[in-house]
């Protein structure tokens, strides 16, 4: 075994929910983690709520259709884990949080949410900050901050058949606020007061408010508690457009988590080369220009992601690789089959990904595993369709547990 | 990271806003437009024969968090930059810049009359004077001059040891906080190196902060050759500062394109990274007393951008009945001179209070950073002793 100077038992590299979840069951194992990322990860671009199959029907509780789905589809990533431990998975990543954020479901079943564009979605868990969202209730009113460009009260509310109100932000310097900025901004007591009045002024009796999701980053069940105090109604946070305050919340409780328990979080750097002897990787070299530092492990999870997360990349000529060990990637061999012609199609290049065993080592067409020390999970796995599915954070979730749990039993 | 486009160029850029999510400035103030449009978004707009429009450019405080979460790999920081030196140069640089970013230059001065001239700098009616001619905020306290300069002090002082180490102390550590450089010397021997210290200037950081990048490239190129030498001896540097050890090991080769510097990173270390080191090669002395106390450890934002993890933790907790608890909480507020700057200091201060929030929630006996800006702020934010983590290690070797 090559040692370099920083030597770990398992290095995870990729920063996004899969990651965060390899390295948190992998600390909770009693290993020395190092995870890497070379940037922030997508879990604060995109996700808000924790999807887990968005295709299973309201009525049906969704063990039971993830029972039939995986029976249907044994190439899935969820068949590869299996239900017992995707629930395993599930109450693990939801351990980590206190009743300051935490997620909810109802009745074990999928429920529907507003998005940015007041559509409705089917979602898993949502956090207790869009908790009371409820569909059926007429009398809403939605909420939205002049300058916020993120966040149009009025389309979404004539969209959900509510009214709007379209407040101005008091002190505003510039006529555009970004959403962290507006987040902190009710982290205050004085800020949120001056809101209250303003908005007590709009009321008609309203009793369900829908607040764009901004209300505090630390703690905002809080936020939300003192603003149903003083205006006496309910209050429910909707999904704004990226990036997502709600995401930076889960990302956020993760890091502090792991620097407690003691993992080495590296986050900005990119993985420029692996080093690989026969099977095995010995280590990766990590770049910081002008100099390069080495760190080695018994085991290496993947957790890259995809084409936006920087796991996997395509090239002009029809060739479409894995960016750090370049680890053989399912695809149709025809580029012309990649894509559909309307957008909302059924792409196939969303099926395309890292080919595993059922212990989530990679392994090439014919079945032989490429790397013995590397266990892969996450979006960046093939044999799902996550956008069409709305399974994007059960994916990342039960995966990214998995492959540790399976690398752990090597 | 990022070595293909560590010039200005915005277009890697995929205006997704990460960002934006960690900017301090931003997150406190919409003054500043975020990294995202003040970077890549106004660059590309930006000619180099058309004046500059853009004021806000100087609220950047150059902290480099954006840098490392930008998953694209765009040098925001870097291109902010570059826009603070046009937007300074056609507008002229005040006075109170300059002051500021050679306060290296006063400490020799200084050092024949040390208490006179703290007694001076904390004179309300000077400070207040200050404030109106200078813009230097009144309410900030202006570092504290030491009775002897660590270089005096280490003239008769004998290091012994079987391995020669070079360190590079920095001028705040020189000038104002001496116990700091003793203490390193002092765990340096411990752990049987013999401490050399090589001739150095500021690192040049408070000018580069300032948009005065010929300035900084000027003290650079002096360090490079004095660094060299030593490099050239067989040794190893070592940095108690996180921001003098990053522009050294980063920004002279990246930022000021002095390639020479690139042997000089190879060889420069964070001083708990080369504890670490030690530990891995298993020839740390780790003889340690106990120290029943409960501390807080504050990472700054350029040990984030060194890379290395949070090697002091790693080392601190090792000493037996110590607590050390990590404060989950991104930049201080300080950004080296910004916070001194009279129409800065309310944005400084307003970043600094959630990091104050989160001290005091958590009621530490000591905050340990190993950053002299954050140092100071963590003081003028909460009263509380603030040291730097390698003075703990210093009290509790055997």
């Amino acid at each position: 075994m090559r040692k370099g100077l920083m030597y770990f038992d398992i290095i995870v590299i990729g920063m996004g929910l899969s990651g965060l979840m390899a390295a948190k069951t992998a600390v909770e194992s009693g290993m020395k983690v190092l995870i890497v990322g070379k940037g922030m990860g997508t879990l604060c671009l995109f996700s808000n709520t924790i999807d887990l199959l968005g295709t299973i029907p309201l009525s049906m509780e969704v063990e039971k259709g993830l029972y039939k789905w995986i029976i249907i589809h044994p190439e899935h990533p969820y068949s590869k884990v299996g239900l017992e431990n995707i629930k395993k998975s599930f109450l693990e990543f939801n351990s980590i949080f206190s009743s300051h954020y935490s997620f909810k479901n109802e009745n074990e079943r999928n429920c529907l949410i507003p998005t940015p564009v007041g559509t409705l979605r089917p979602t898993y868990m949502i956090p207790n900050t869009m908790v009371p969202w409820n569909h059926q209730e007429e009398k809403r009113v939605i909420l939205g901050f002049k300058g916020f460009k993120d966040f149009y009260a009025d389309w979404i509310a004539r969209r959900l058949n509510s009214r709007s109100i379209t407040l101005s932000i008091p002190d505003l310097i510039r006529n555009e606020v970004t959403q962290i900025h507006l987040s902190r901004c009710f982290e205050k007591r004085l800020f949120r007061e001056r809101i209250i009045n303003e908005i007590k002024k709009h009321l008609q009796g309203e009793k369900f408010l829908g607040f764009p999701a901004i209300l505090g980053i630390e703690d905002p069940y809080s936020v939300k508690s003192d603003l149903e105090q003083s205006l006496e109604a309910k209050i429910f946070e909707i999904p704004v457009l990226p990036p997502s305050i709600p995401g930076l919340r889960i990302f956020n409780r993760f890091k502090e988590w792991l620097i407690a328990k003691g993992a080495t979080f590296l986050m900005g750097y990119q993985v420029t080369k692996a080093i690989l002897k026969g099977k095995r990787c010995e280590g990766i070299e990590v770049s910081n220009a002008p100099i390069t530092n080495l760190y080695c492990a018994d085991r290496y999870i993947l957790a890259t992601g995809r084409f936006i997360g920087g796991g996997l990349k395509a090239t002009s000529n029809s060739s479409l690789f894995e960016t750090i060990f370049n680890l053989p990637v399912t695809k149709p061999k025809n580029q012309n089959e990649w894509f559909r012609k309307n957008f909302f199609d059924d792409h196939m290049i969303h099926e395309m990904g890292i080919l595993t065993n059922k212990s989530f080592q990679p392994i090439s067409n014919e079945g032989d595993i490429v790397l013995e020390n590397i266990w892969v999970c996450g979006t960046i796995l093939s044999g799902h369709k996550y956008l069409y599915e709305k399974s994007k954070e059960g994916i990342e979730i039960s995966t990214g547990y998995m492959a540790v749990k399976s690398a752990l039993e090597k | 990271m990022k070595q293909n486009h560590y010039k200005n160029d915005p277009d890697p850029c995929i205006r997704c806003s990460i960002c934006t999510m960690v900017c301090p400035v931003s997150r406190v103030t919409s003054l500043f437009p975020g990294p995202k449009q003040a970077g890549p978004g106004a660059q590309r707009f930006r000619k180099k024969r058309e004046l500059s429009v853009d004021p806000w450019i100087e609220l950047c405080l150059g902290c480099h968090l954006c840098d490392i979460s930008c998953p694209s790999g765009v040098n925001i920081s870097y291109i902010n930059l570059i826009a603070k030196e046009k937007f300074l140069e056609e507008k002229g640089r005040p006075l109170r810049d300059w002051i500021l970013s050679h306060f290296h230059l006063f400490g020799d001065l200084v050092s024949v009359f040390p208490s006179l001239v703290n007694r001076i700098l904390r004179n309300y009616a000077m400070k207040w004077l200050m404030d109106k001619a200078l813009r230097i905020e009144k309410d900030r306290e202006l570092p504290h001059y030491s009775n002897e300069k660590l270089t005096k002090w280490f003239k008769n002082h004998i290091s012994k040891g079987k391995r020669k180490i070079a360190y590079f102390y920095g001028c705040y550590t020189n000038n104002h906080e001496i116990d700091v450089g003793k203490a390193a010397i002092e765990v340096l021997e411990a752990n049987d190196f013999e401490v050399i210290l090589p001739k150095q200037e500021c690192c040049g950081i408070p000018m580069l902060g300032n948009g005065n990048l010929k300035g900084a490239k000027k003290l650079a190129l002096k360090n490079v050759s004095a660094l060299l030498e030593s490099i050239n001896l067989g040794l190893d540097i070592v940095f108690t500062s996180t921001s003098c050890g990053h522009m050294i090991k980063h920004d002279y080769d990246k930022i000021l394109g002095i390639s020479e510097a690139k042997e000089i990173s190879k060889h420069i270390f964070d001083i708990f990274e080369f504890l670490r080191n030690l530990k891995t090669f298993g020839t740390f002395n780790s003889n340690f007393k106990k120290l029943p106390i409960k501390a807080i450890y504050f990472a700054p934002c350029h040990l984030k951008a060194l890379g290395i993890g949070l090697p002091a933790i790693e080392i601190l907790r090792l000493i037996p009945d110590f607590k050390i608890e990590y404060i989950n909480v991104d930049c201080c507020g300080l950004g080296g001179t910004f916070g001194f700057k009279k129409e800065k200091y309310r944005i400084s201060q307003e970043i600094g209070n959630d990091l104050k929030k989160a001290i005091n929630y958590l009621n530490p006996d000591i905050v340990l950073t190993d950053c002299e800006g954050c140092r100071i702020q963590i003081r003028h934010l909460t009263g509380l002793k603030v040291l730097h983590p390698i003075q703990i290690l210093r009290d509790v070797i055997k």
